[in-house]
């Protein structure tokens, strides 16, 4: 082992000794989790895991040298763990790509990530929690031929698991930035895009007459001025039906999109309002409707909640039709004042709302013809909730050792829709959320975190299920910097309407970080939930067993 | 200057590119509505859909329908035979005491065939055409089903199965033939895999409880090509591996409706999770033979077949 480490060296250092100019640089890091599952009728694990032990593991290497790039991913599924799809199956090096840059031109080939605009007609992103990973494999260039406009083209085809879809997709973005290429210095500065991507699949069904090139096309704008801040995307795909057989599966419709947020900023005052009307808008690597095939992304519009009851019910985003907004206000109370104390005091004040849009999907068949109307859908009495959010958080240092952040929150949840649940099962969960947080640093190097979370929450008298009622939630954390931390926590479902569901989840665990190497073990019980990053959601099953997290870098 | 040239011809070069790639299809859009064509050559290529679903599952209606559209457009050589898998409660019945969703359509065969090819694993409905694709691409969404049927229909068969059923009163025998339709090797290097055949009886037209995304709890639900039975174990028997063109083989198989209703409701009430042993009350009236030969290295199903239980 020494012999392979000083070969090492001397491999690496030989390189960064002889060519001082540009040395190679490799770098990498290192990702395990491992759980193991034991039945637990209790919690609803019902299903035996004839592995025992489930294993997911990534190594990313990176190689640098001056203006070009490399890179590879390692990754194993040993089988995958259970929340993720099982077709991520066996070992491989699914990523992996090439990259330089010369006299302006960039130039990558192999797999890579990119996003156009806000990313509503493309975004390849990867997201290990949810178990997302839809990069394109092909072509793309960027360059920059003058100041201010950037142009990127690109050509490649989707990744699902460890294959690629069907469907080539080909997409370029142009980007005019008005100040930097005039060379302007006035206060107002403007920038304009555009984006076209289109997807082509043979036609192969002799029923329907199916479009073999898709296209989605959005224009952009953003204006800053002093504090403010504008940004607006307009969006439209042309006819996607799904190759169905079945006359009334394919919609002909065209998608749109519409996308206005405005902020505003000072000192000590930010307020951000963001609003979407999206209607037939999911855009996929291949025509069948499969989630895995998504290729673009619509950002959610609700708070992104880390305490773990205010994200118990999480918003996911209907690209298929919804309209909303999320607004949000940040003030500080400065310091030395009756209110803000010694150290100020900060609040954020948020509303997020989404709802269906005016009669719905807009649906184009040879019989039925529905197009939706944004300006209807704004006056949401009439439409159905799908999400709703007001929040108040108050963070308030009290002195040296102490940190105080509260909570409340009312939240209202249409679990059949954005679960994909038969409407009427469980309809709108209402619920109120309170949550106190204070940590407490006893010594140098020593510090004790607390939190205390509760769920009231009232089921849709009109549904005809009962959904899980209310929790308590309280958890002690302790950490020893820089090297050890120690969690408990448990989730209590008091409140369940059954009383053979009313169970503490327990879960603990113990982590130490050396440098760049952090090891973490737990045990315990995690409830069947939903998990949102975004508004991109998966639904993880129950589990009762052991996990082992460990990520190095180097 | 030279510059601003540069970024014109890019724009032009996007603009055509921009519209070259974008197909805007006006009406009608179904263009061809074939219903039941009946090809009249003495074989054909036949497809096999395996339809997993579960009378409690809201989005596998669609799935049926889809299986629908498949057969009314390519008539009978598109043959369909559905699921119900244990190891989902999408296919658990509701205790007695309860009005709906009490029947179990539940049997042993299906969820032995589940174990191998794990379709609950990625959520239902989910199926298999001809189970190709086998291990790691066979479990098809409803929307995959309609390019693999006719990826599997432009091949040519090698086995044409003929079918005859003599059986009344929940009694009977029914014959199979096979004929190889040009000379078959299936001799690999290392080890000899067999063409195995199965033989199926599925029902029609049982009117059940259904939970459906849009219409909610649907009583009176027409649930087709219910795979009740098989008659020589779940995975068959050999026919053999090496064929020359012309070659038969042949075997009768008896029938007891009830006898065969009876493992199901044994397997039902003796094995299964809230297994309340209602799965009889077979009508042989609306009783299908489905018989499929299948490659038994990788699965594949190269020739299936089906008639009428009883001749209407």
């Amino acid at each position: 082992m020494k012999r392979i480490l000083l070969f090492t060296f001397v491999f690496i250092s030989s390189f960064t000794l002889y060519s001082q100019d540009n040395p190679i640089e490799i770098h990498g890091n290192f990702e395990l989790n491992m759980q193991s599952y034991r039945v637990d009728s209790t919690i609803g694990a019902n299903e035996p895991t004839p592995e025992r032990v489930l294993n997911n593991a990534y190594l990313n290497l990176l190689i640098t040298k001056g203006k070009f790039t490399a890179g590879l991913r390692y990754e194993s599924y040993l089988n995958a763990l259970k929340d993720y799809d099982p077709q991520y199956k066996g070992n491989g090096i699914p990523h992996r790509y090439a990259t330089y840059t010369s006299d302006g031109l960039e130039v990558t080939v192999g797999n890579y990530y990119e996003q156009f605009g806000s990313g509503i007609i493309l975004r390849t992103y990867e997201d290990k929690g949810l178990g997302v990973d839809n990069s394109l494999d092909g072509i793309r260039l960027k360059m920059s031929p003058i100041n201010g406009i950037y142009l990127k083209g690109l050509i490649g085809k989707s990744r699902t698991y460890f294959n690629y879809s069907e469907g080539i997709i080909r997409g370029a973005d142009a980007e005019f930035n008005i100040n930097e290429s005039l060379n302007l210095t006035s206060e107002t500065s403007y920038i304009f895009g555009g984006s076209f991507v289109s997807r082509f699949q043979k036609d192969n069904n002799p029923a329907f007459n199916l479009p073999e090139n898709v296209a989605a096309m959005s224009a952009r704008l953003n204006i800053m001025h002093g504090g403010f801040n504008y940004f607006g995307e307009f969006s439209q795909k042309i006819n996607d039906p799904i190759g169905s057989f079945s006359f009334d599966e394919n919609n002909y419709a065209n998608g749109k999109s519409i996308v206005n947020n405005l902020t505003y900023s000072q000192k000590g005052l930010g307020i951000t309002f963001e609003s979407h009307f999206v209607d037939h808008m999911e855009f996929r690597s291949e025509r069948a409707k499969e989630k895995e095939y998504i290729i673009n992304y619509i950002p959610t519009l609700s708070k992104n909640h880390t305490y773990t009851l205010l994200a118990l019910y999480p918003c996911a985003t209907q690209p298929e039709g919804e309209a909303g907004f999320n607004t949000n206000i940040f003030y500080k109370i400065a310091k030395n004042t009756l209110l803000g104390g010694k150290y100020g005091t900060k609040l954020n004040l948020n509303f997020a709302r989404t709802n269906s849009i005016e009669g719905g999907t807009s649906y184009l068949n040879d019989s039925t013809s529905h197009t939706s109307r944004p300006l209807k859908s704004i006056f949401i009495k009439d439409e159905t909730l799908y999400f709703s959010d007001f929040n108040l958080e108050i963070n308030k240092k009290i002195n040296k050792k102490v940190n105080l952040n509260l909570v409340l929150a009312k939240q209202n949840y249409n679990k059949d829709v954005l679960e994909g649940k038969t409407i009427g099962e469980y309809g709108i969960i209402s619920s109120t959320i309170a949550v106190a947080e204070v940590s407490y640093k006893i010594k140098k190097g020593h510090t004790i975190r607390l939190e205390l979370q509760e769920l009231l929450s009232k089921d849709d008298e009109t549904a005809e299920k009962h959904a899980d009622g209310d929790w308590h939630m309280i958890l002690a954390e302790y950490t020893i910097s820089p090297n050890w931390f120690f969690t408990i926590q448990d989730m209590y479902n008091y409140g369940n309407y059954y009383e053979e569901k009313q169970l503490h989840y327990v879960n603990t665990s113990i982590g130490f970080v050396k440098g760049a190497n952090r090891f973490e073990i737990g045990y315990g019980k995690k409830r069947a939930g939903i998990f949102c990053v975004g508004g991109v959601c998966k639904e993880v099953p129950s589990s009762n067993g052991f996990s082992l997290n460990i990520s190095s870098s180097f | 200057m030279k510059n601003t040239k540069h970024i014109i011809t890019l724009f032009i070069i996007t603009i055509i590119f921009s519209f070259n790639s974008c197909d805007i299809i006006e009406g009608p859009y179904m263009i061809d509505n074939d219903t039941n064509p009946v090809d009249t050559s003495t074989y054909v290529k036949k497809v096999l859909i395996e339809d997993f679903t579960g009378h409690r599952c809201p989005n596998c209606p669609s799935a049926a329908e889809e299986l629908a559209a498949l057969q009314n457009y390519y008539g009978d050589k598109v043959i369909g035979i559905a699921i119900h898998p244990s190891s989902q409660a999408f296919s658990t019945p509701s205790p007695l005491t309860s009005s709906s969703y009490t029947y179990d359509f539940r049997t042993e065969f299906g969820d032995d065939i589940d174990d191998i090819f794990e379709l609950t694993t990625v959520g239902l409905p989910r199926g298999m055409v001809n189970r190709v694709g086998f291990d790691t691409d066979h479990q098809l969404g409803k929307d995959e089903w309609s390019s693999a049927v006719q990826t599997e229909l432009a091949k040519d068969p090698i086995f044409g199965i003929t079918l005859s059923s003599n059986v009344s009163s929940g009694n009977g025998t029914i014959s199979v033939t096979v004929k190889a339709l040009s000379n078959i090797n299936l001799n690999k290097t290392e080890e000899i895999e067999d063409y195995n055949i199965v033989i199926c009886l599925t029902e029609n037209e049982i009117i059940e409880w259904q939970k459906d995304n849009a219409a909610g709890d649907i009583e009176e639900y027409e649930h087709n090509h219910v795979l009740r039975t098989i008659l020589n174990s779940t995975f068959g028997e050999s026919i053999g591996n090496s064929f020359v063109e012309g070659d038969i083989w042949e075997k009768d198989y008896s029938v007891d409706i009830t006898t065969l209703e009876n493992i199901n409701e044994n397997y039902s009430l003796n094995t299964l999770f809230m297994g309340n042993g209602n799965c009889k009350g077979w009508d042989e009236n609306k009783m299908e033979i489905v018989a499929y030969i299948y490659n038994s290295d990788n699965y594949e199903i190269v020739q299936v077949e089906q008639i009428h239980l009883i001749n209407h």
